[in-house]
């Protein structure tokens, strides 16, 4: 039973949550300061802070996140690796956590990570460890984001099925001299496009068409070449082949609504607080290149706005089922306090409505869209829309003009939020062992 | 009695928040994540000398040129799915081998680096009497490659993480392989579905 000497504990802790909120809200507004400021300077707001260790996963992403696009791939993995291991060590369903949702709100739950995000998180890394020029450790985070997908696999709904770790995948296996594995990982990143009614984009057609033409794969390659209107031309012997990852603009934020009624029948205060997407400001734009007389422009392969979306929607009915019990549990303990004492009723029904506050923590930092784009490109000396960074032999982050020679295959990651460029080159004599595609006539 | 009790509550918390240091003996196991861990390193290594020192490779080469065979280490790919750190295993299969006496290795391509650079630099600033000269290195007659892979199956809070590790030594003479050694470990994952 409340009595009157623990008042002062229900007041506070209302505060003492506001204080919290308070922190969660910086964090929720850090996306919109991402598109006006650099990454550098987000970063330093994000390390002025000091998170509960309950949120120390969502910080971690974004501190990674921030750090990939300034260019600290060591960095950004160390923070990653980190987020990785909390949420993977918080998969299981905390008995102290769902009680004090229950009775408080759902931000007393440690931050897990949505489905997509859990996939998200090994697709930077692995483009990190590309960026490091480490092919194997990439290739370890493209393993580690398929054992993901299949564990979130359901039969109703592709959720946690990601085409853009598909299509990495893909990538990392095709840079490797796996070519089957890359024909498979680019088959999926397809099939969930199709699921999700998006249009393949044409560096996936180009990857399909030339893996399956040269693995003897006849019957698909007919049905790619019926499905995909595309020319397959082999790459020139002189040229190297581009491939663009391209992360633009940054995903729309969660945002909290709460709903306060006076209901007369219950003599009380009700409140009820639930998250929310906003409707999308986004507007998409490609990364458009014009190199060498042509024009290249990336193409969406992965809508994380339409993702977050859909990973909130996925888990609304548990949030609802929480709001409807909290709602009841606080109604049963003023009611019980008011009538003990009409004035700590009063405080608790205030404390109640007080503490209530909607869960908007997310990885709020991730791009709206990632686009692709893969092109031939004849060996050369280029220059590009935006600085390009590239590894020196020391292994330092030098700035330079991209060079290209023949027989190499370039990767660049391009974030539109930070308007930098950043490359990994495999080189043709890279692995002696490896098949090439451009080796089909 | 109030302070008291406000006393051993403070105790009792700054005791549950401190750091615990065990030392332990570095043969025993202990299993955490499920992961790859020091234990799997170690066994890997273990087989690995075991078999290396029990077949005929090193007394053939020894009985046709006179002399112990000289190794050099090539790469040892990860291609698991965990980010493993294959050097350890590695460098205990150096020393094993090299104190057994019957095997010699010679900087990898990585530690020659460094010492060509240190060699270059004695050329200018070292004494005559003390000066290593360049061109003097053993070239190898053996090189040792590998790899790991896994298998996971997932379903659930449950998994099965299936590692194979496999080295082979390659004459380097003929390309011939001369030996191949594998270790396989296997476990069975199983995560809490409940935490408090």
């Amino acid at each position: 039973m409340p009595s009157i000497r623990k008042t002062p504990f229900a007041v506070l802790l209302p505060v003492f949550l506001q204080a919290c909120a308070l922190q969660m809200n910086t964090v929720s507004t850090l996306d919109g300061r991402l598109e006006q400021s650099t990454p550098e300077e987000v970063l330093l707001t994000l390390q002025s802070l000091d998170p509960p260790e309950r949120d120390l996963g969502q910080y971690l992403l974004n501190t990674g996140l921030l750090e990939s696009i300034s260019g600290d791939f060591e960095g950004a993995n160390r923070d990653l690796q980190s987020a990785k291991d909390i949420l993977n060590s918080l998969q299981a369903t905390s008995v102290s956590e769902n009680l004090g949702a229950a009775m408080v709100n759902e931000t007393l739950r440690s931050y897990v990570g949505s489905p997509s995000e859990r996939v998200l998180l090994h697709v930077l890394m692995s483009i990190n460890y590309l960026m490091l020029d480490d092919l194997d450790a990439a290739r370890v985070e493209v393993l580690q984001a398929d054992v993901l997908m299949k564990e979130l696999a359901r039969e109703d709904e592709p959720i946690g099925q990601l085409a853009s770790a598909h299509y990495i995948s893909g990538l990392v296996y095709e840079l490797n001299g796996e070519l089957d594995s890359a024909m498979i990982s680019y088959r999926k990143a397809a099939n969930i496009m199709a699921l999700r009614n998006m249009r393949t984009p044409t560096s996936l057609q180009s990857s399909l068409l030339g893996l399956s033409r040269y693995l003897g794969l006849d019957d698909e390659h007919e049905k790619y070449r019926e499905q995909f209107d595309l020319a397959l031309d082999p790459p020139a012997a002189d040229s190297a082949e581009i491939i663009v990852i391209y992360w633009d603009g940054v995903v729309t934020g969660k945002r909290g609504k709460t709903i306060s009624v006076w209901v007369p029948s219950l003599n009380q205060a009700v409140s009820l607080a639930l998250p929310y997407y906003p409707p999308s400001n986004y507007i998409r734009k490609s990364f458009d290149l014009s190199l060498a007389g042509q024009h290249h422009r990336t193409e969406t392969v992965e809508d994380i706005e339409a993702l977050s979306r859909a990973d909130l929607n996925d888990e609304s009915a548990a949030i609802y089922a929480m709001t409807l019990a909290r709602m009841v549990s606080k109604y049963a303990l003023v009611k019980s306090a008011s009538q003990q004492n009409n004035n700590l009723g009063l405080l608790l029904n205030i404390a109640a409505m007080l503490s209530e506050t909607a869960d908007i923590r997310s990885w709020n930092l991730l791009p709206s869209s990632i686009q692709v784009a893969r092109f031939a490109l004849p060996a050369g000396e280029y220059s590009l829309p935006y600085p390009h960074y590239s590894r020196s032999p020391q292994g330092e982050l030098v700035k330079t003009e991209l060079v290209v020679s023949a027989g190499e295959k370039i990767v660049l990651f391009v974030p539109d939020v930070s308007q930098r460029i950043f490359s990994y080159t495999r080189t043709a004599r890279a692995r002696p062992n490896s098949r090439e595609i451009k080796a089909v006539e | 009695m109030r302070v008291y009790w406000a006393v051993l509550l403070s105790s009792l918390l700054v005791a549950g928040c401190s750091t615990k240091v065990t030392r332990m003996d570095v043969n025993e196991t202990v299993d955490l994540s499920g992961e790859w861990n020091d234990t799997d390193s170690r066994l890997v290594a273990d087989e690995m000398i075991r078999d290396a020192l029990s077949h005929p490779w090193t007394s053939n080469f020894a009985g046709e040129k006179g002399r112990a065979p000289t190794v050099i280490v090539g790469t040892v790919r990860n291609l698991s799915h965990e980010h493993i750190n294959v050097n350890t295993f590695v460098a205990d299969m150096e020393r094993a081998l090299i104190n057994s006496g019957r095997v010699e290795f010679v900087a990898s391509s990585t530690e020659r680096g460094e010492i060509r650079a240190e060699r270059t630099d004695q050329d200018l600033n070292a004494t005559e009497a003390t000066r290593n000269e360049a061109g003097q290195e053993i070239g190898a007659d053996f090189m040792l490659n590998g790899q790991i892979n896994t298998i996971v199956d997932a379903e659930g809070d449950e998994q099965v993480r299936y590692y194979q590790v496999d080295l082979t030594m390659i004459s380097m003479a003929n390309n011939k392989k001369v030996w191949l050694g594998q270790k396989k470990i296997k476990k069975l994952v199983e995560n809490a579905k409940v935490r408090y």
